[in-house]
């Protein structure tokens, strides 16, 4: 950082109400124009936290305890909230996390735009606000899209959302532009897109940026500048080639190690451990109309795969190619099928393609889910061991003594402590410890396949990492066979006997 | 607009078929209109019967009322002889309606500012007394709320007169005693998506941006809680604006509210008949007009159709 910087932050302590509670302990930061500095840490070390303090967006119940925030020599920790109002957007920018959620479901893209002209530049006509608008679209290339002005968050696909948002986060010009894991929720290609398009926007426009992200070797391609964040405090900062090369925190050398990581397994193919068989199989949606008929949309034409006891399957695809749709068919969930989907279990064939959802119910048991959202596949009413035993409950006829002691074995087999975690709510658990109860209610009825459906989706590198270790020892000691969905290449590689990848699937088709 | 065509032509044909379905459970219940009161000899009643065509077959008395009911006559009314159905509805229509249409405007500006205020207001206090009388409010029938009204308005502080509807004054307590339990109701619903809207990653990505107060109010929270609000308010305008029987007594209106339950139990068939497609009439355009609106303002709502 050879120029003075243009946003430096210092002594940023936040805690949770007024509470000792600390969230971010002595936070600082100093951004240079045109530079790239990545925030690095594990979900929970702050990071967002710090950033949202800054320009005073914390949500309700956190307070910044302590903040000398200053902007081009301007000191803006002391300001009311109608003045702050002036630097937001107009001088930091903010570009969050989730896409669709963050833009108005109401609001047509220009709306979105209007209200920013009309908040920092009232002078301008409504001409000059349509000129800037289409400007400022082309400049994140969305220009080309038909009647792009009118039209709204849910006709975007996630990629062409993010770039909307980074649009409306840069049209009033800001210096400074704070990017919290905006390319967390896309697919990987539309990532690398927007990854390239914020460099060339921090270069165009002389911008000073600071990138957020739990992906330390996503950080190391675009930052100039990486801070590590560790439990609330930063660890390192450090210049992105000799952070590399010379980890000095212990926490850093982790977030290196996971990011490295690649688990391998052996490919043999045991034709005898056959435990489920798609052929042909094509399955499509209803989709209901207000007026007239319902419409059957098919989402998955001709498909076949095997899977084998012990093994992994991987299905690979970009969101919307139908993967989770193959995840529910195989779980019996999906209800317009066609071709043939087959269960093979010790000594019968049972037919998953079937109508009579009644007559599949005894086997249901042989097949489980774990889902994307630890948090929210939990019933946050039930405690863990309830919550784990449930299944039980169902298919047999424990008592609830017999129910507990199962649901304590199973918490201990997926690595959790049951006396400390068994009576807890899944709201006082961890993102990392919900899955690994997910994983123990999975495992109750002891099923013969467990479909993951992007289980390591939402989890932070290091718990996708022990989450990852977790799934492959219980797939060995119970022979378990795996249907994993994933988005993530790089992710299913190291741990799938074999792919099935839907983009090349409808590439060919 | 082949949608909307669609539309009413289905709100027409339920209006029809409510008619058939009220009809035929009207006249297969036990008793007739001239059973009450006074024992009719047998010819009188012979005769009766002839002049209301009350002995024919009940497929041509059902037709007939099909005919009554295209052509807007439902023919005289059985109880009060010497009145056709539609004078009867005629006077009765314009007061339901206007204390309704009250009732309802208070409903929503009252509802809808009270819901808003707790979203963006930061006194936790006023937020917990704006609360407080809103479940309050939800929690007391309307006939309550009138005695209440009346007692300080009327008889404390002489402010409004205690009935009638000569004088325009004279509409704001009963639109008050319909309108606000109503209301409570708008803001239980709006508080609960407005609270919803606030935490929203939308609004925090506007505040980022740097919006003013009023166009985060507006655009950010109370605009995405509109939809549910609307598709509550249809059917609920349905039901304020053809009366209520009780809110029309105590304050002596003549609307229709009291209809509703006359007509059925003296089994005045042509007035019964009226007053239930005056009803399934206003409570159909009420809903399509809801539904026009939840397209017009939410446009993932064109999305599903």
């Amino acid at each position: 950082m050879d120029a003075a910087p243009i946003l430096s932050v210092s002594n940023l302590t936040v805690a949770v109400g007024d509470s000792q509670d600390v969230l971010v302990q002595d936070f600082e930061l100093s951004l240079g124009s045109g530079e790239i500095t990545a925030i690095v840490g594990e979900s929970g070390s702050g990071k967002s936290i710090a950033c949202l303090a800054v320009m005073q967006l914390l949500q309700p119940g956190l307070s910044r305890v302590s903040a000398c925030v200053e902007y081009n020599n301007q000191r803006l920790d002391g300001l009311s909230e109608s003045q702050l109002r002036k630097y937001r957007g107009k001088h930091v920018a903010y570009v969050f996390q989730d896409p669709l959620s963050s833009l108005n479901p109401v609001l047509s893209v220009y709306a979105h735009f209007n209200e920013v002209y009309t908040a920092h530049f009232p002078e301008l006509n409504v001409a000059q606000k349509k000129q800037r608008a289409m400007q400022m679209l082309a400049e994140v290339g969305l220009s080309e899209m038909q009647n792009i002005n009118d039209r709204y968050a849910h006709q975007l696909s996630g990629g062409q959302r993010q770039r909307l948002l980074l649009a409306l986060a840069l049209a009033a010009d800001p210096q400074v532009l704070i990017a919290d894991e905006i390319t967390t929720a896309l697919d990987p290609g539309v990532q690398q897109k927007i990854v390239d398009l914020l460099s060339t926007l921090c270069k165009s426009r002389n911008l000073a940026v600071a990138f957020i992200t739990h992906d330390i070797a996503l950080a190391r391609q675009i930052a100039d500048n990486i801070l590590v964040m560790h439990q609330s405090r930063v660890v390192e900062l450090n210049d992105c080639q000799s952070l590399f090369d010379y980890p000095q925190h212990p926490a850093t050398v982790k977030l290196l190690q996971s990011a490295q990581h690649n688990c391998t397994v052996g490919t043999s193919n045991d034709e005898d451990g056959l435990v489920l068989d798609a052929i042909d199989l094509s399955i499509a949606y209803l989709v209901p109309r207000i007026f007239g008929k319902a419409r059957l949309v098919e989402v998955i034409n001709n498909i076949s795969f095997k899977l084998f006891k012990g093994q992994t399957l991987a299905v690979v695809g970009k969101s919307g190619s139908g993967k989770s749709t193959i995840a529910r068919a195989v779980a019996g969930l999906a209800q317009h099928l066609d071709g043939q989907l087959n269960l093979y279990l010790e000594n019968e064939v049972v037919h998953l393609h079937q109508d009579d959802q009644q007559a599949l119910r005894p086997y249901r048991k042989h097949i489980s889910m774990v889902f994307q959202d630890p948090v929210s596949s939990l019933n946050p009413l039930l405690r863990v061991h309830k919550s784990v035993s449930e299944p039980l409950l169902v298919h047999t006829d424990m008592t609830a003594e017999q129910r507990l002691q199962r649901a304590t074995e199973l918490l201990t087999e997926v690595g959790l402590n049951p006396a400390q975690i068994a009576h807890r709510l899944p709201s006082e658990l961890s993102g990392g410890q919900c899955q690994r109860v997910a994983i123990a209610r999975a495992l109750a009825l002891d099923p013969a396949i467990i479909v993951c459906d992007e289980a390591l989706a939402s989890l932070d590198m290091t718990a996708q990492h022990e989450i990852t270790e977790l799934l492959l020892s219980l797939q060995q000691q119970r022979q378990l066979c795996l249907l994993f969905i994933s988005h993530d290449y790089k992710l299913v590689e190291g741990i799938a006997h074999n792919i099935l990848s839907l983009d090349d699937h409808a590439s060919e088709g | 607009m082949n949608n909307l065509l669609r539309r009413i032509c289905f709100a027409l044909a339920s209006v029809m078929l409510v008619h058939a379905l009220a009809f035929f459970m009207l006249h297969s219940t036990r008793g007739g209109p001239f059973d009450s009161n006074q024992q009719f000899s047998a010819e009188t009643l012979a005769a009766l019967e002839q002049r209301y065509h009350l002995n024919e077959s009940l497929l041509n008395q059902y037709l007939n009322s099909l005919q009554g009911v295209v052509t807007l006559d439902f023919g005289p009314s059985l109880q009060y002889q010497g009145t056709s159905v539609q004078e009867l509805l005629g006077s009765a229509i314009p007061v339901s309606f206007i204390l309704g249409g009250g009732a309802l405007l208070i409903a929503i500006i009252v509802g809808l500012s009270a819901g808003m205020f707790v979203a963006s207001s930061s006194s936790r206090w006023r937020v917990a007394a704006v609360r407080f009388s809103g479940s309050a409010l939800l929690a007391t029938p309307n006939f309550v709320v009138a005695g209440i009204l009346i007692s300080i308005f009327a008889f404390g502080l002489g402010l409004v007169p205690v009935a009638g509807h000569r004088q325009l004054s004279s509409w704001l307590l009963p639109c008050c005693a319909l309108g606000l339990p109503l209301a409570a109701q708008l803001f239980v619903l709006i508080q609960q998506h407005a609270l919803q809207a606030h935490d929203s990653n939308a609004y925090r990505s506007a505040v980022a941006r740097g919006l003013s107060k009023r166009s985060l109010n507006i655009n950010y929270i109370l605009r995405p809680s509109l939809t549910p609000v609307l598709a509550f308010l249809g059917p609920a305008t349905a039901g304020i604006l053809t009366g209520s029987l009780v809110i029309e007594q105590i304050f002596s209106l003549p609307g229709l509210g009291t209809f509703f339950v006359q007509a059925a139990l003296a089994r005045d068939y042509t007035l019964a008949l009226g007053v239930t497609v005056v009803y399934t009439a206003t409570l159909a355009s009420c809903t399509l007009i809801a539904d026009v609106l939840i397209m017009k303002f939410d446009p993932r709502s064109e999305a599903v159709s």
